[in-house]
């Protein structure tokens, strides 16, 4: 039999992901409290193993994180957009650093288009932490308009430069009537936190072999050297257990993965889970029994609902102009010009970035006739396919989430604990169900008045399959001020367990209609802004 | 996927993998490589790594009959050399390929995969079957017809195989005639060629000379 093994801090962090990771570094810098960070999954691969890694990746497709997830937790059901990353960093080891706010409409949709829900804080309420954000990660950014881009102070670094290929397409869009600019990204234009600036190596994702994106391992890094949290891995959180009457939550249970049968203990003031919009509800749900018969914190029953996404319509754009792609092929342009439409007969809400592409101008063996082409013929033919170039255009939309947009548990499938694992099953509102076909409408049109303003045609066009998930998934544990239609207020703290704080991406009312990774993060920093009024204020001359 | 079809899966996998390996002296190739120091950033890509020529790999396609394809497949452009290179890099990267190594999984994507089996057993008896086809054509082997007499055999073998363009994996391609030239055009090389301008894609680049536009291929002084 195993000894029982007890960990204590004054907070708990559960997952080690971006959001956590951010949290825990404005923790340790500004409150006098042990932080205990707690992860599933082990560490994966360390910088100076990364451009050897990325190598193995372009030359045969092989996993730059190797054993990121455990084999025994996985999701079910529509799980598009969920990924199995259980690891020291998350999923942010491999996400394209791409760092968009959401507009200040995602926060009142509700009062200003008669849709979807608001959310109990407003973009002038995140916007100190959405800077935080930015400083803390290393953003490089350029102001856009700022009717269209706002924010209280400048970004950190000045924005990647575009490449040539970009301002032409920006020369274009212009054409079109549509504002774009440097797409806001965590990726150092000049060095930045003791790491070098970008090489445009153009494997930011997965993988960025010479440090210059920002990834939640190199946060925790530096706070284990600097002796300011402690960061255990290989140990799965698996129940929260609550007092019935105060409604504190007393400890959590965890095992060993790597020992099953080790039982940890974890006794904290607080407790965050900062595990992601999956497992977090999951392990709310898991944590069933006594007093809280449908889970903790699930006084609402709306833990696990209202998981929200978004979907998108994307086209390749021929063009004729020479390009020439590769010289930063994941870069991009971005515009909010339709994030911030004013007022709508019909609602609609999108983003829109432009990349270079070199889409339709491949290498191939076999041309239109089907005669086969060796030797010059094959560069040849090659060669007259890139005198034109490619733009490849992409609109995230706003989907509005049903409340059964949920996870649920199903035992048809246990861990090795026998844990039923989690299911997805994400559904539009009405609303969104409705507005459709017609959103998707409008974005094609777009798509074409712009292929037309410069010239061009529409060479391919496809929309996200409806059934198989959402993108940038979030929601789960939704915020808002009533506890009878919300699992957390506006700090991220639960309204059924006052010294209980869930994180980032489940917090979200709606996904809004760009990459929610910055968001996450910045609703994190705000949650551990309420965290850490609980503890003393760090001396300024502490160690 | 449950999570007992994927650690099924993983086992299989790993079986598969050992077995893949077993006797190969490039086996531990993966593992030293990521244990590896790291290439300074700014260099090029590891495809050009020189095998160990004391240690021949047991995944080596027929070196005659492999360069005799390349030269009859590979652009005239490249010059005699410059085939012999894309061949060389070819046969280095299958030397060093792991098979059934997990494979990227990307954002949404629950499901854990794994890369192809060892596509060298294939691909040689597909070399083989040209030399045998041009024997009975021609009454000489392979690496002994002339460029257009080669491509005629190739064009036979082909004939049944379907596709029009070049796999960007050539772990997926249903010939060795396309593995070698999909290698050959995935290489950053490859794409200068095709846009006359020195792109160099995917290698680390300084990112001060983002805005320009590439050089000439001339102008670097290169064919």
């Amino acid at each position: 039999m195993t000894a029982p093994r007890v960990l204590e801090a004054d907070i708990c962090i559960v997952g080690s992901g971006i959001t956590a990771a951010l949290m825990a570094e404005k923790l340790a810098a500004e409150r006098d409290a042990t932080i205990l960070v707690i992860e599933a999954g082990g560490h994966s691969t360390p910088l100076r193993q990364r451009a050897l890694r990325r190598d193995r990746w372009l030359e045969y497709g092989e996993t730059p994180w190797p054993n990121d997830h455990l084999d025994d937790q996985n999701a079910l059901g529509t799980a598009y957009g969920f990924s199995p990353s259980m690891n020291v960093g998350g999923l942010a080891l491999h996400w394209g650093g791409v760092t968009p706010r959401y507009s200040p409409e995602d926060f009142r949709l509700r009062t200003l288009y008669g849709v979807g829900d608001d959310w109990p804080i407003t973009y002038d309420d995140l916007d100190p932490f959405y800077q935080e954000a930015e400083e803390r990660i290393g953003i490089a950014g350029e102001q856009g308009p700022p009717e269209m881009d706002p924010r209280g102070r400048a970004f950190p670094m000045p924005a990647l430069p575009l490449s040539q290929n970009l301002q032409r397409l920006r020369e274009w869009t212009g054409k079109a009537g549509i504002t774009m600019w440097s797409q806001p990204s965590a990726k150092n234009s000049v060095p930045y936190h003791g790491r070098g600036a970008c090489q445009r190596c153009d494997t930011c994702y997965p993988i960025c072999p010479s440090g210059a994106k920002y990834s939640p391992d190199f946060s925790f890094d530096a706070l284990v050297r600097a002796g300011r949290i402690r960061l255990v891995t290989d140990t799965l959180v698996r129940r929260l257990h609550a007092d019935a009457r105060s409604g504190r939550i007393t400890h959590a249970t965890a095992n060993a993965t790597k020992q099953p049968a080790q039982v940890v203990t974890i006794r904290a003031r607080s407790f965050v889970l900062a595990a992601g919009f999956t497992w977090t509800p999951h392990l709310l749900l898991l944590s069933a029994g006594g007093a809280y018969p449908d889970g903790i914190a699930n006084r609402s029953g709306l833990v696990g609902k209202y998981l929200c996404g978004h979907r998108n319509v994307g086209a390749q754009i021929r063009l004729p102009m020479k390009l020439f792609p590769g010289i930063n092929a994941q870069h991009s342009l971005v515009t909010k010009q339709f994030m911030r439409p004013g007022a709508l007969s019909k609602y609609i809400r999108h983003d829109l970035r432009v990349w270079e592409s070199s889409f339709g101008q491949e290498p191939r063996w076999r041309d239109d006739s089907g005669a086969l082409l060796f030797g010059d013929a094959l560069m040849n033919d090659w060669r007259a396919r890139t005198v034109k170039g490619t733009a490849r255009v992409r609109a995230y939309y706003d989907v509005l989430p049903a409340r059964e947009s949920a996870l649920t548990l199903d035992a048809s499938a246990k861990n090795a604990w026998g844990d039923p694992m989690p299911r997805l099953q994400f559904r539009d509102a009405p609303e969104s169900v409705a507005l459709r076909p017609w959103t998707e409408q409008t974005i094609r049109e777009l798509f074409q008045r712009m292929a037309r303003a410069g010239d061009g045609e529409i060479i391919s066009s496809a929309s996200a399959a409806g059934d198989i998930g959402q993108e940038h998934p979030g929601g789960g544990c939704r915020m808002g001020a009533d506890p009878a239609t919300s699992v957390v207020d506006r700090h991220g703290r639960s309204h059924d367990h006052e010294n209980l704080f869930i994180a980032g991406a489940p917090t979200n009312v709606t996904a809004s209609c760009c990459n929610g990774t910055l968001t996450f993060a910045a609703l994190g920093l705000m949650t551990a802004a309420s965290v850490g009024e609980a503890f003393t204020a760090r001396s300024p001359r502490s160690p | 996927m449950t999570t007992d079809r994927r650690a099924f899966i993983k086992r299989a996998a790993l079986a598969a993998a050992s077995a893949s390996t077993i006797g190969a002296t490039n086996a531990g190739a993966q593992g030293a490589a990521a244990t590896a120091p790291a290439a300074p950033p700014g260099q090029a890509r590891a495809s050009a790594a020189t095998p160990d020529p004391a240690r021949p790999s047991p995944r080596a396609l027929d070196p005659a009959l492999l360069g005799a394809l390349g030269d009859a497949i590979l652009p005239e452009l490249l010059g005699g050399p410059g085939r012999l290179r894309a061949v060389g890099a070819f046969s280095t990267w299958l030397a060093r390929y792991s098979p059934v190594a997990e494979e990227m999984h990307g954002y949404g994507d629950a499901e854990i995969t794994y890369t192809p089996s060892d596509p060298a057993p294939g691909w040689n008896a597909q070399l083989a079957g040209l030399d045998l086809l041009a024997r009975r054509k021609h009454r000489r082997g392979f690496a002994r017809l002339s460029v257009p007499l080669r491509r005629e055999i190739v064009r036979t073998q082909l004939a049944r195989v379907s596709g029009t363009r070049l796999p960007s994996n050539p772990l997926s391609a249903q010939h060795v005639a396309i593995a070698l030239l999909a290698h050959w055009a995935a290489s950053s090389d490859a794409t200068d060629l095709a846009y006359e301008a020195r792109i160099m894609k995917e290698h680390c680049r300084v990112l001060a000379d983002t805005s320009r536009a590439p050089l000439p291929l001339a102008a670097t002084g290169e064919a």
